[in-house]
């Protein structure tokens, strides 16, 4: 069996166990950005997002912190407790993205410019409904359109994060996309038909 | 390939086509449709990616994390390693055990001796027999024989009672006599220790 080398994260989490404070700040500004954006696009509110981030670092503080350098990375185990951390916070109810469909439609006039509603996915107004499409996704297709496609960690990370096998991140994003479309093609009313983006493979 | 085949190869998560999957491509007008509307998503989402960088926690998370990371360091410089305080702990366990010990023994009133019944079985022949007078005479009042080769108990040397158990064939090391059937059961003796933690005498229970 080939024994990983320790990628730049893994070293600096190393010496961070070493209490090398350096190596612990170095590896937070390396971080920090994705995790708080992870949670803040699960949870929809930017407070729970820095109670999230400031929990992910203190784990990796605590004796028995739990990263096995076998099952992923660093940056994968980070999202994996991130997840968790966002997750408890909803189960509380304290905090959810606004899933309000109604609210959402109340801006999708001033975007239906053109037929097309994929044509305008680079321009600003295009950009806003894909966001907002993202967050009324469900929250096991949001997650892995997250990771996958927002913060664009490969397919193994996002297995170690999701706790699940690389296989169904695939399926999940698969369908998660095949989401985005229809909710996109809804936001710009019936002009153009559901059959066309209809998802081409249901996996539930 | 049909289009059932193509689309569960997942191609829109893929980089490059495979051959085959071009060759589908180029005669599926509707898939290769439905593709560049996933493309055209993953472009969206990769601006939306883009967009979205400049998102990044408080620096007051920062502040407070390292305050936490300093005040964790500081605590374990304090605290000395297991490996110092897992001896230290063991000592002290173990002295206060042997003082509880020492204390109840002290505490215990001595029980008289018992008179001995006469053996089952003599041990015929044995030298025992002719040290088992020796030995009783020697015996003192409470019934403690002096072990052989042991120091005598001086009067004013402070000494401690143990109560133990041994197999009944320590009373042979006495003169004591021991049936062959007996030999291996367990009896119960005080053991007299001098104030050098030696024992000088021993007293059986239940012989």
């Amino acid at each position: 069996m080939m024994l990983r080398q320790p990628d730049a994260d893994h070293q600096l989490f190393l010496r961070l166990r070493q209490r090398d404070e350096q190596a612990f700040v170095t590896l937070y500004r390396r971080r920090q950005a994705p995790i708080f954006r992870f949670a803040l696009h699960m949870s929809g509110s930017a407070t729970v997002a820095e109670d999230v981030t400031q929990e992910v670092f203190l784990t990796l503080l605590r004796d028995e912190c739990g990263f096995d350098p076998e099952r992923g990375t660093v940056s994968g185990y980070l999202f994996g407790i991130a997840r968790k951390l966002v997750l408890r916070q909803l189960e509380r109810g304290r905090s959810d993205v606004a899933l309000d469909l109604d609210s959402e439609e109340g801006g999708s006039a001033e975007l239906a410019i053109t037929d097309d509603p994929l044509a305008e996915l680079t321009h600003r107004e295009g950009i806003e409904a894909l966001r907002r499409a993202v967050v009324t996704l469900p929250r096991r297709y949001r997650e892995v359109v997250v990771l996958c496609d927002l913060e664009e960690i490969d397919y193994a990370d996002a297995a170690v994060a999701l706790g699940c096998p690389i296989g169904t991140v695939r399926s999940r994003l698969h369908r998660a996309r095949a989401l985005l479309l229809e909710k996109l093609n809804q936001d710009r009313g019936p002009g153009l038909p559901l059959s066309r983006l209809k998802p081409v493979r249901c996996e539930i | 390939m049909n289009c059932q085949d193509f689309w569960d190869r997942m191609p829109e998560l893929s980089n490059q086509l495979l051959k085959d999957e071009s060759e589908h491509l180029d005669g599926c007008a509707a898939c290769s449709r439905e593709l560049q509307r996933q493309r055209t998503l993953q472009a969206g989402m990769h601006h939306l990616s883009a967009e979205l960088q400049s998102l990044q926690a408080p620096a007051r998370v920062e502040a407070g994390l390292t305050a936490a990371f300093r005040a964790q360091a500081m605590r374990r410089e304090a605290i000395p390693p297991r490996s110092v305080w897992m001896p230290l702990f063991a000592g002290i366990a173990a002295a206060v055990l042997m003082a509880v010990g020492l204390f109840l023994l002290r505490d215990r009133p001595l029980q008289p001796a018992r008179h001995r019944t006469p053996p089952a079985v003599e041990l015929a022949g044995s030298p025992a027999q002719v040290e088992l007078a020796v030995n009783d005479a020697a015996a003192d009042n409470d019934g403690f024989i002096p072990l052989p080769n042991a120091e005598q108990i001086a009067p004013d040397e402070n000494v401690n009672v143990i109560r133990v158990e041994v197999p009944r064939s320590a009373m042979l090391a006495v003169g004591l006599t021991v049936s062959a059937d007996q030999a291996s059961e367990l009896v119960e003796a005080d053991v007299k220790m001098g104030s050098n933690g030696l024992a000088r005498a021993v007293r059986f229970l239940n012989e």
